[in-house]
């Protein structure tokens, strides 16, 4: 018997790469889009009701009932909110995706990391679609536009480089071990409280500050939020650094991918 | 040998899976399994062992052996999926499964989106997808109600949708994997035309099947497998005799189903 495995492929007819990854990227998010905004009769306005929900709510529990009072407060928990939304739904999205195309991953080999990604994708076309919504909401209530206009820009960039990664990440790990998501829901959950979604850094106290260094979700947040009057960017250190963070996990999510991925169809 | 023919080579493939008795499926069991100091046993076991074939253009090859015996193995191994153990395998063109019925399909989408979704999956281009769609639906029969969401149709709807786009790619191998036990008679004998038409063309159909009237309709050679390895390659009416005689079924056609 032979000692080692080879393999050789050969293609026929050589296709371009590049290509086919695009139409199948992009068949794969249209699919997801129309998939999600299709079972329910508001569709896309139905994916608005429960971040308005969320704001009438914390709305009323920060300027109702405590004593603090943020101007504009609407608008600054909207601006971090839309950001936040995305990155949660990408997360937890993308985890399940190779157990939901499992027939598929055992029968036939496709780039499989088109799977977490256009559910990444997806929720990026959603996002954009609530940002527009978020700036009609700006117009309607006259705030001012600060120069500071064209941070969603690279704010947007990073935060969708640090979900390729984590969704390549999560989406492997959750085919190994089924109770990721789980871990991962009550994390983010935990997460959105230690990050400035419903409150500005500003309202931290100074000694705890230094903390949201860390938090490189604090980063983008604030970094969307200083479109509004009145709030600035984050240090560059902190900018910095939550760059840096979203490209290691892109990093380590190629890494993790390029590893476990061969195995995959074994494991499902 | 011309290399501008599609080939399937397989030489001495041995394939092992390993078998995790109680490979921890959380989190939650790994963390428990290394406080507790728990060790999972892991074991191989051989799916496929000393496996040889060739497979060359117009050749229509049916394997067949009772369950768990390596058909699937061996087809996931020509596919791409799995990675040998030990063994040459070579593959020339572009390989397509026929899926199961619905798999790739998304539920919510209806019948129309579902065909460009898997068309994506098993990587045709979309220009061909738009230019084989007429045909894609009228094979299918599935004019009617190819503008509604999957979740409606019936298995059969779902196996001739699955099987007429996997028929519309052109690939150069074409694998068949027991997925036509939903279809009536009169689907299934357009579908052993098809695949006849297939080699003509040039192809290569691997075809699996546990209907011995089917393997004898469509097969030029059959490979009978067992415990992962091969009994006995030849002429399909040699091998399927014999396969039948040792399984204690019914000779006469007539008997078996189809």
């Amino acid at each position: 018997m032979a000692a080692e495995a080879t393999v050789e492929r050969e293609e026929l007819v050589p296709r371009g790469r590049w290509r086919q990854w695009y139409e199948l990227l992009a068949i794969m998010t249209v699919a997801q889009l129309k998939a999600r905004y299709r079972r329910s009769f508001l569709g896309f306005l139905w994916s608005l009701i429960m971040p308005l929900f969320q704001i009438v709510v914390i709305g009323f529990v920060f300027q109702g009932l405590l004593q603090h009072r943020i101007p504009n407060y609407t608008m600054v928990f909207l601006t971090a909110l839309v950001p936040w939304i995305y990155f949660n739904d990408a997360m937890l999205a993308s985890c399940p995706v190779f157990l939901r195309f499992r027939d598929v991953v055992k029968k036939i080999y496709f780039p499989r990391w088109a799977l977490p990604m256009s559910i990444v994708s997806s929720s990026f076309v959603h996002f954009l679609l609530s940002v527009v919504i978020l700036f009609a909401v700006f117009a309607a209530v006259r705030v001012r536009f600060t120069p500071a206009f064209w941070a969603f820009i690279p704010m947007t960039l990073m935060l969708t480089v640090m979900l390729a990664g984590l969704s390549l990440i999560f989406s492997t790990l959750h085919t190994y071990y089924q109770d990721v998501e789980y871990v991962l829901t009550a994390f983010t959950r935990m997460l959105f409280f230690v990050t400035p979604v419903m409150y500005p850094t500003a309202q931290i106290p100074e000694h705890y500050r230094f903390w949201f260094l860390f938090n490189p979700l604090a980063a983008i947040c604030e970094g969307y939020r200083s479109v509004l009057p009145g709030y600035e960017l984050p240090s560059t250190v902190h900018l910095l650094s939550a760059a840096g963070f979203s490209v290691v996990m892109l990093l380590i999510g190629i890494l993790v991918y390029r590893r476990m991925n061969p195995q995959l169809p074994e494991v499902l | 040998m011309a290399t501008d023919t599609p080939l399937v080579d397989i030489e001495g493939l041995w394939k092992a899976y390993r078998r995790h008795h109680d490979r921890p499926a959380r989190l939650k069991d790994a963390f428990l399994a290394r406080v507790l100091g728990h060790v999972h046993q892991v074991e191989a076991t051989w799916a496929v062992q000393d496996f040889t074939m060739r497979a060359d253009p117009g050749e229509v090859v049916g394997l067949v052996g009772p369950n768990g015996c390596g058909k699937t193995t061996v087809l996931a191994v020509v596919a791409g999926v799995l990675r040998p153990t030990r063994g040459a395998v070579r593959v020339r063109g572009r390989v397509c499964p026929m899926l199961q019925a619905g798999a790739g399909f998304h539920r919510d989408l209806t019948g129309l989106e579902n065909i460009y979704l898997s068309g994506a999956i098993l990587g045709m281009p979309r220009r061909q997808i738009d230019s084989k769609l007429d045909d894609i639906i009228a094979w299918a029969e599935a004019a009617k109600w190819v503008d509604t969401p999957v979740r409606t149709f019936s298995s059969g709807m779902l196996m001739r949708l699955g099987f007429s786009v996997a028929a519309h790619m052109e690939p150069d191998v074409l694998i068949v994997d027991e997925i036509l036990s939903t279809g009536d008679e009169a689907f299934r004998a357009r579908v052993r035309g098809r695949l006849r038409h297939e080699a003509e063309c040039g192809r290569i159909v691997l075809f699996v099947s546990h209907y011995m009237a089917e393997v004898r309709a469509v097969c030029d050679r059959v490979i009978w497998m067992r415990d992962g390895g091969i009994v006995r390659t030849g002429p399909t009416d040699e091998v399927v005799d014999e396969y039948m005689a040792a399984t204690g079924a019914p000779l006469e056609p007539g008997a078996c189903e189809l």
